[in-house]
């Protein structure tokens, strides 16, 4: 895990931990998710989109079988 | 999504009191009570220049990313060592807050036309808002209680989720 090391008035210093992976940088204006809401929205669309494809390609499957 | 100034004071209000990274997180008590620590008690001016120091000494003022208006918590903003004006501010709010302090964010418009700029305004004594002192650490270390040129202001209480 990679540190940050504060300054402190008092002359000491203090380490901060950065956790890493998802979720450590700030790009969001929720903060922290890494993604926009717009593309959290298209995220979910294209979710959405895959679990359908899947559906249609298994009951296609299922009724020629 | 966080157009009106409300809207987004909402935002800067609720990420300054964030369970994780914000005023609710035992990390930021700790850190807040270590940057004051060398204060004699009740010392209330040496606690806000302790955080102040603290702020402009570890978080460069920085932009955004072009065109996108990024928010940040006050442990994130700690962590990645840079923000713009509201990263400061949520950061210097937060660590008033954990000190005792009412604060409050100063929205300044700088020809009266749009929006510009924001800082925090910390009330003394503690607890109370007889007097406000200004804390807009993106001016620089030497800059205490000093306040920039503006036509015109808003001011919204940050003290309370």
């Amino acid at each position: 895990m990679t540190k940050r090391k504060l300054k402190l008035p008092s002359g000491g210093t203090l380490d901060l931990p950065i956790p890493d992976g998802f979720g450590a940088p700030v790009f969001a204006l929720n903060d922290g998710l890494g993604l926009s809401p717009r593309n959290k929205t298209l995220v979910v669309y294209l979710v959405a989109a895959g679990i359908a494809l899947f559906n249609v390609w298994l009951m296609r499957k299922i009724l020629k079988d | 999504m966080g157009n009106t100034l409300e809207e987004r004071v909402r935002l800067l209000r609720k990420l300054c009191w964030d369970e994780k990274n914000g005023v609710r997180a035992p990390r930021m008590l700790y850190i807040a009570r270590q940057v004051t620590s060398h204060c004699p008690a009740r010392d209330l001016m040496c606690e806000l220049r302790a955080i102040y120091w603290f702020v402009t000494h570890n978080v460069r003022y920085t932009g955004d990313i072009a065109g996108v208006d990024t928010f940040s918590s006050p442990l994130r903003t700690l962590q990645m060592g840079g923000e713009d004006c509201d990263g400061h501010t949520v950061l210097c709010a937060a660590l008033a807050i954990l000190n005792g302090f009412r604060a409050k964010a100063r929205i300044t418009s700088n020809k009266g036309l749009t929006w510009d700029h924001i800082y925090c305004m910390v009330g003394l004594p503690k607890g109370r808002t007889d007097h406000w002192v200004a804390l807009d650490t993106t001016l620089g270390a030497y800059r205490f209680g000093s306040e920039p040129p503006r036509a015109k202001f808003r001011d919204f209480m940050m003290d309370q989720p």
